[in-house]
């Protein structure tokens, strides 16, 4: 279920946080993949289209397909443990994704003299699983659009409904996010962020179990979190350009929640032009996290808050990236790629993460992920 | 004491409420096209003018820069004409902007090297077009340019030329 | 302690800000390349941000799209 949390946010928040310039014309599609080895496959198809309206207007609708297939096992509720897959219901071939969520969205952009307001929604549903979302951001220039300020809100109610229960339960969330975007210099900007994020309601995975063991023997109960979460962030990241060709990004951000778990995160990227038409950028990421108060990698007896869910563990994340941005031009003697109108976005991803003790259900403490990322844009 | 930050934050972020240069004589200047030819205001009083600064790194100045020429052309200077300022750094980019665009540029483009034209002008950013009035006044400013916003340009030369 | 830190941090980048040059609007070529925007490609950040949520007890604070020479 961890899949579905705050999906929204994360297709959502770039979207709402447009500066003062219009969304160019655009259509996008890319084909997203993620393996890791802890079973989970994920593909997931993305579309998404702007349009300017005229009157300083755009509107914006995207749509996405997550497909999830993971090696099923053996569980008391015959679900994926790992990605709470539910098993494939009409008994298909191993080609067959265990699960499909379907996810839509609409936004409208317009700008006021220079202030730049956004309205978004979005509603994904799969079979155990519903989320609507609103969210709504500003955007303010001053001192000659030197320094923008950005205030962001969403709000996001979800229903969920486990096949291998009896009961709906909801999940609401509220996010409030503060942005500054500082130019320092010719060539350098620099841009602060805080989040407030608050939730309320079911947060678990209502197909994760707890494990009671008792000498030889165990029993299984469901796990228990506590039905409210308040998370706070602070992120700071800066833009230097290093050359006519180059730039380097390095960002900060410091996390911490009411459930007791505190991060760091430190990334750095190099963005650099190696010919008029193709754009390279390399990125690292370092993630560091305590746990949550409750968490234990087992219990020995029953406890009032029980959560085995291994981002609720301590541990870190390394992420390297390398991607490329090819942009069409006339000189090119190939389909597609001959029109200036057309961009072709690849991307390579290679993510590792150790928790403290091992996950679980996979009793494995590090998870090896590599994702993939073929995208192309057209200009309308 | 979260709260105390953020409003002293606030406040103190630098506020900067741009005057638009409307109503006001447009600053009168001279500046030399890149084949040396001198360029002086003045001599466009008596016709609607759009005064425009643009630079070839700016992304909406490439759309803008199609439809100047068409608006020129329709008229063919007669009634109205078009005068562009470019502000780069490096005087090829004007040439190598110009190469791209499907047709030629019928109207004088200044290249103002040292900066001295735009600093006479309010510009918050590019492109942005003042429309003079043949007294020379400034009566309307575009900062700007959206496909789809022509018709706001058509409406305010022919009410200028009409007056 | 760290909390306390990182507000009187922030608190004092905010401040020294606004005692930065303004810079103008054509000195904004650097600042107009797309590797110098925040986000330049919002797709792709949420695409990255979607597999990092679901392994990671972390969110928020990653900014949001932002940068470039601000023509309009």
């Amino acid at each position: 279920m961890d899949k579905k949390i705050l999906v929204f946010l994360i297709f959502f928040i770039p979207f709402v946080a447009y500066s003062q310039t219009e969304p160019a014309d655009e259509i996008e599609f890319d084909i997203n993949t993620y393996f890791d080895n802890f079973r989970l496959n994920v593909y997931y198809p993305y579309l998404n289209v702007t349009k300017n309206l005229g009157n300083n207007t755009t509107i914006n609708g995207s749509y996405l397909v997550d497909a999830i297939s993971s090696a099923s096992m053996k569980m008391i509720f015959r679900v994926d443990g790992i990605t709470s897959a539910t098993n494939n219901k009409t008994g298909g071939s191993d080609n067959t994704p265990d699960e499909l969520r379907h996810q839509l969205s609409l936004g409208i952009t317009k700008i006021f003299s220079e202030i730049s307001v956004s309205a978004n929604g979005m509603y994904s549903i799969e079979h155990d699983y519903s989320s609507k979302t609103f969210a709504a951001n500003l955007s303010i220039p001053f001192a000659k659009k030197n320094t923008i300020l950005q205030l962001g809100y969403a709000g996001n109610w979800d229903k969920v409904f486990p096949q291998v229960r009896t009961w709906t339960k909801d999940r609401n969330t509220t996010t409030i996010n503060l942005g500054l975007t500082q130019i320092l210099s010719k060539n350098i900007i620099s841009q602060l962020d805080f989040s407030f994020i608050n939730m309320d309601g079911y947060m678990l995975d209502g197909y994760q179990v707890i494990r009671i063991i008792n000498g030889s023997s165990f029993r299984v109960l469901e796990p228990v979190e506590p039905d409210k979460r308040v998370r706070k962030s602070v992120g700071l990241r800066t833009n230097i350009g290093i050359s006519k060709n180059s730039s380097l990004q390095l960002g900060y951000r410091y996390y911490w929640d009411t459930w007791d778990i505190k991060s760091n995160t430190i990334d750095v990227e190099f963005k650099t032009h190696l010919s008029t038409m193709v754009n390279m950028t390399l990125g690292l990421r370092q993630y560091f996290q305590t746990k949550a108060y409750f968490f234990k990698s087992e219990y020995l007896t029953p406890e009032p808050f029980m959560g085995v869910d291994s981002k609720l563990n301590s541990g870190y994340t390394n992420d390297v990236s390398i991607g490329f941005t090819f942009k069409g031009d006339k000189s090119i003697n190939f389909p597609l790629l001959s029109s200036d109108k057309f961009t072709l976005i690849t991307n390579f991803g290679f993510y590792h993460r150790h928790t403290d003790s091992p996950d679980w259900i996979m009793r494995l403490s590090d998870l090896y992920a590599y994702l993939f990322t073929l995208g192309f844009k057209f200009s309308i | 004491m979260k709260k105390i930050f953020l409003i002293i934050t606030l406040i103190i972020t630098p506020l900067h409420l741009y005057s638009q240069d409307v109503g006001k004589n447009a600053p009168l200047f001279s500046g030399k096209t890149l084949s040396g030819e001198t360029i002086n205001l003045a001599d466009y009083k008596g016709k609607v003018t759009i005064l425009d600064f643009w630079a070839s790194w700016c992304k909406p100045c490439k759309e803008e820069f199609p439809f100047l020429i068409d608006l020129y052309n329709k008229d063919s200077g007669k009634n109205f004409s078009v005068l562009t300022v470019n502000v780069d750094e490096e005087s090829e980019n004007i040439k190598k902007f110009t190469d791209k665009l499907d047709k030629e540029v019928p109207f004088k483009i200044i290249y103002d090297k040292d900066k001295k034209i735009v600093e006479l002008y309010i510009t918050e950013s590019f492109p942005c077009a003042f429309i003079i009035d043949k007294n020379g006044v400034v009566r309307f400013t575009h900062i700007g340019f959206v496909s789809g916003n022509e018709e706001k340009y058509n409406s305010e030369i022919e009410k200028l030329i009409n007056e | 302690m760290i909390r306390k830190l990182l507000f009187v941090l922030i608190f004092l980048f905010l401040v020294s800000i606004t005692g930065c040059t303004i810079v103008q609007p054509w000195e904004r070529e650097r600042l107009a390349d797309p590797n110098m925007i925040f986000d330049e490609n919002p797709i792709q950040k949420g695409i990255k941000e979607h597999y990092i949520n679901i392994r990671e007890g972390s969110e928020g604070g990653n900014g949001s799209q932002g940068g470039g020479c601000g023509c309009g």
